[in-house]
């Protein structure tokens, strides 16, 4: 499914002819996706997370943060591989907004490795790889690619990622990974 | 509709989970000493008797699957009622009261974790504490969706 081919989104500043600051997240899989600077709150290395039986499998944690109870996204379990979270469970905490005046939510997302802060630029935007099947294929969910270190990364929409609709989704997509 | 959230809480504790009910909707706390043989033929789990209504007794999986009760590893039968009917109870290795203060935070399941039919309506924080939030309408739909339930 074509993505188009910019890389202009509110988060990511006004058009990005200039250089916008992003962040690279490892969700593990080789699979690395980029979110705008200011979607990133925290980094957290050693959470303790608390699993919830009865909900889907690439959403079955949750982390107490700040007063808030967080939902926690482990992208790895929508790969069709072992979850990682039992032996490396660091996460960013990221925000988002529903609309432009709606109230910021957060959640959680398992990382690899420590997130790495890179620039992007419209120059950099192109398209996502021929071979992407599953969530990729959602153009809902992938909002733009763009090349770093020659690799097509997208940048995702947390507000679908986050939503019943993505959950839906998943259901469909990968029966069997919608319940713990 | 108004929905006016309890301030106290039964807290169950079972296989690592914390799973908390309205503290009105527990009818008695027996030990699981006082845990009786299947009521009628075709139910696979124990019962417990609370004045002349024999109650279902329930234990869970971690992953909120029905399975029967054990005297060696469980304690307690709680005993739940809806409306005031005596319904069921649930044998669990802890409990204790909750009172909600000002340390203490619900909120509702997050919506890209619900699934069709779960018993949990929210989830209560207090201190580094989390427990599951349910009631016994939400236990009751729930073991009969899992064909647990037997009239």
């Amino acid at each position: 499914m074509p993505v188009p081919c910019t890389l202009t989104w509110s988060m990511w500043g006004p058009g990005m002819s200039e250089s916008s600051t992003a962040w690279l997240l490892d969700v593990g899989n080789d699979i690395k996706i980029a979110v705008a600077e200011p979607e990133m709150v925290e980094f957290l290395l050693t959470p303790k997370l608390h699993r919830l039986p009865l909900t889907p499998d690439y959403c079955s944690h949750v982390l107490l943060w700040r007063r808030l109870i967080v939902p926690v996204i482990e992208m790895s379990a929508l790969f069709d591989s072992p979850t990682f979270l039992q032996h490396s469970s660091a996460l960013t905490v990221l925000r988002y907004q529903k609309a432009s005046h709606a109230p910021l939510e957060y959640f959680g997302i398992v990382v690899e490795k420590s997130p790495l802060k890179i620039m992007v630029n419209d120059q950099q935007a192109c398209e996502g790889p021929a071979s992407d099947h599953g969530i990729w294929q959602s153009s809902e969910l992938v909002l733009a690619h763009f090349l770093h270190d020659e690799l097509p990364i997208p940048i995702l929409s947390l507000p679908y990622l986050t939503s019943e609709a993505f959950r839906d989704f998943v259901a469909t997509t990968h029966p069997g990974h919608d319940s713990q | 509709m108004t929905d006016v959230k309890p301030s106290h809480y039964a807290l169950l504790g079972f296989e690592g989970i914390a799973l908390s009910f309205p503290q009105d909707q527990v009818l008695n706390i027996n030990s699981i000493d006082d845990m009786q043989a299947p009521a009628t033929t075709h139910q696979e789990f124990g019962s417990v008797r609370h004045h002349d209504s024999v109650l279902p007794v329930f234990a869970f999986s971690d992953n909120l699957q029905p399975k029967t009760a054990s005297a060696t590893a469980h304690r307690f039968c709680v005993s739940f009622h809806i409306d005031g009917v005596p319904s069921f109870a649930i044998a669990c290795d802890t409990v204790e009261p909750l009172a909600i203060d000002q340390l203490a935070v619900t909120q509702p399941l997050p919506e890209l974790m619900k699934l069709d039919v779960t018993p949990i309506r929210g989830l209560l924080q207090h201190g580094d504490r989390l427990a599951l939030e349910s009631d016994a309408g939400a236990m009751h739909a729930y073991l009969e969706y899992v064909g647990a339930w037997h009239e």
